[in-house]
């Protein structure tokens, strides 16, 4: 236990274990939901993706050194829910859904767009997105085609549909998540303060 | 970065969302200015002018800046509305807003 609380306040082991705590709440609680009412090609990209979140946050707060959290975060996942090592396309799986939101992000600021965040602006929060959904087309290209050979060529665009969709609605479903977290921390913040005054 | 600085960041950028979508939380000094504003224009079916606001038991120990800020992004987020000239120094609830 001791690790894991060392792990949870450094950054790299934050990453890590909000990761891992993402993809179990996907693998236990979505997919089984998402293959009851869709069927075999949710196997493939869930259209809530919780982790992606993590992915895309993450590299924006850490910019590339979030790889340092990322790679490792996808390889145990990968490991504990299943996939199989069986040829050398399965072991570029984990690193390239790694990189997705960092080459997005690093792909956005060499065209001279400012999303990471600085105290120079605003944050920028619609970057956040954009940035998402270009991590979730370079994953989904990736993804798709690594795992090509566990699905039929006509199934191609779907799949590559349901990893954006599953990919962006899990990075804004995850934002509003975290709008209503950080209102309840204020409001007990708030109702802290007031009974320590009284 | 410390560690905090990743959280503050964080917490920025979605008070930014939240504020560019309109749907931020109103802080305790502006919940005191709209709560001030619409009981004096209960009052008095009327536009209430800077000064009788100021006045009030809820706004009287407020700094001015406070205030001033309070009033700029209550206008901006369609809570309250100014009434006649840029100088006028009147102001409504905007009833509608409140649902």
């Amino acid at each position: 236990m001791h690790l894991i609380s060392a792990l949870y306040h450094h950054w790299l082991g934050f990453v890590i274990i909000i990761y891992v705590s993402m993809f179990w709440l996907c693998f236990n609680v979505i997919f089984p939901i998402e293959y009851y009412f869709l069927g075999e090609s949710s196997a493939i990209a869930s259209l809530i993706f919780l982790p992606h979140a993590v992915r895309v946050l993450s590299s924006w707060l850490l910019g590339p050194k979030a790889l340092f959290a990322l790679i490792p975060a996808e390889i145990i996942t990968h490991t504990i829910w299943g996939l199989e090592y069986t040829s050398y396309q399965s072991y570029l799986i984990p690193i390239f859904s790694a990189s997705s939101a960092v080459l997005a992000f690093e792909s956005l600021r060499i065209m001279g767009y400012r999303i990471y965040p600085s105290q120079y602006h605003k944050p920028n929060w619609i970057g956040v997105i954009v940035a998402g959904v270009l991590a979730s087309i370079f994953n989904s290209l990736s993804g798709a085609y690594l795992k090509s050979e566990a699905f039929a060529k006509e199934d191609f665009i779907e799949i590559i549909a349901r990893y954006i969709i599953g990919d962006t609605t899990g990075l804004i479903l995850s934002m509003i998540m975290l709008m209503y977290f950080f209102r309840f921390v204020d409001m007990r913040t708030t109702t802290l303060s007031k009974r320590a005054m009284n | 970065m410390p560690q905090i600085q990743y959280y503050a960041q964080l917490r920025n950028l979605i008070m930014q969302m939240e504020t560019d979508l309109s749907i931020a939380s109103l802080t305790e000094i502006e919940k005191k200015v709209i709560s001030a504003l619409i009981m004096l224009s209960q009052e008095q079916q009327e536009p209430i002018h800077l000064d009788q606001l100021r006045d009030h038991a809820l706004l009287n120990n407020m700094p001015q800046p406070s205030l001033y800020r309070a009033f700029q992004t209550l206008i901006k987020s369609g809570f309250i509305a100014k009434v006649g000239s840029e100088r006028s120094g009147l102001y409504m609830p905007n009833t509608e807003r409140f649902g």
